[in-house]
């Protein structure tokens, strides 16, 4: 499996919140997962655009995007505010599909965030759904750093393999952490204002594959086909879904067949057992809650799991 | 607290208490407010507030949440 592609778009033109948005993206987001050996596509400047922008997502090892911009409820934009992904836009509808984003703009988290992960399929979209504020002095400074070092913690949390969830959580816990040690009151004002603005939409338990390459997610949904006799090993495939996307596959075969390597192609995970597992692995879909799914392309190992549960919970 | 409980002017006398007071003269020439349609120094913003235009509307704001924000950690 390819390693692991982020996309970063960091617009830099003569608009102040991009002049100084684009020097903390670098420190806070590209350069940290560029050390954690991402493949890390850097749109600075003139190609943060809406045809570079869709050229790095389509590929097909592209898995999150963290983009500076500007922004109202239904539109994101890039350099020199050309729009780059809007609600009702069929291109951004197809990327967000299995994909993770991090909006650092204005109002987009009113809609289009919302629309990109519920209506298109993406896993986890963070945003603003009013103005995002911040106050600065001199180019870069201390005075505006707390406010994207707040924002920059969902991308930090992200590559450090936390869900989601917990990401969110972390990025508004950092925002209280600078209003109560915020270089003057005036800061502390708009801390409040972003923290308070700060949403996100899709699913909480998702994290991003580690740049190694690791596929994991939620399972809430499955199919079985049960084959009659074949020439071949196949006896079985159970289809796993989340939020209606296939994300996993349970391919059975004859019990002492070789079995095919585990894989994750383009975010669809492909697990290989013996017949003699396919009652397991059906317990377990059919009795247990949360049930989630890992593949780590490294040593090619995968698994369906359940979360920790108290011992005994089968008794009588 | 509800939005409405605190009033426009409520929040305009508590900008220049918490905020204005409590930075020198040299700080708040210092500092510019960024936001998606306008960058303003911060000396402005009481200006703002006092005529209600776009700006004053969304300072106003920003300075209801800021107190309801202290009120909380108040416990009031």
């Amino acid at each position: 499996m390819a390693i692991t592609r982020v996309v970063v778009q960091r617009p830099e033109w003569t608009d102040p919140a991009c002049h100084f948005g684009q020097y903390w993206m670098k420190v806070y987001v590209t350069d940290p997962f560029r050390k954690a050996t991402c493949e890390v596509i850097d749109l600075f400047g003139d190609q943060a655009t809406r045809a570079e922008v869709l050229k790095a997502c389509k590929h097909s090892n592209f898995v999150y995007f963290s983009g500076l911009g500007h922004g109202n409820p239904t539109t994101f934009t890039g350099q020199r505010k050309e729009p780059i992904f809007w609600k009702g836009d069929k291109e951004t509808c197809s990327i967000s599909d299995g994909h993770h984003f991090n909006f650092l703009s204005c109002e987009f988290g009113k809609e289009g965030a919302k629309w990109m992960a519920e209506e298109c399929g993406a896993v986890g979209v963070h945003a603003y759904k009013e103005s995002f504020i911040f106050v600065a002095s001199t180019y870069p400074n201390s005075v505006a750093q707390p406010f994207f070092d707040a924002h920059t913690t969902v991308d930090r949390e992200l590559l450090k393999g936390k869900a989601h969830g917990s990401a969110h959580a972390a990025c508004i816990a950092r925002f209280n952490y600078w209003i109560a040690h915020a270089p003057n009151p005036t800061a502390e004002r708009y801390l409040i204002h972003d923290r308070n603005c700060k949403v996100f939409y899709g699913d909480r338990n998702a994290k991003l594959p580690p740049c190694e390459g690791i596929c994991s997610g939620s399972i809430d949904n499955y199919k079985v086909v049960v084959y009659a006799k074949l020439a071949s090993t196949l006896r079985a495939y159970i289809h796993c879904y989340y939020k209606r996307k296939l994300v996993l596959t349970c391919v059975f075969h004859t019990d002492g067949a070789a079995l095919p390597d585990n894989s994750c192609v383009r975010g669809r995970t492909m697990l290989s057992y013996h017949w003699s597992h396919f009652d397991d692995i059906m317990d377990l879909l059919r009795n247990e809650k949360p049930v989630y799914y890992m593949f780590i392309a490294k040593t090619k190992v995968g698994y369906i799991s359940t979360l920790a549960e108290p011992v005994g919970e089968g008794e009588d | 607290m509800p939005e409405e409980e605190i009033t426009d002017e409520e929040a305009i006398t508590h900008f220049k208490k918490r905020v204005l007071e409590k930075l020198t003269m040299e700080e708040a020439e210092e500092l510019t407010v960024v936001t998606e349609t306008a960058v303003y120094p911060f000396k402005d913003v009481l200006a703002h507030m006092e005529a209600k235009d776009d700006i004053g509307k969304q300072e106003i704001k920003i300075e209801k949440e800021y107190m309801r924000e202290l009120r909380l950690k108040e416990g009031k």
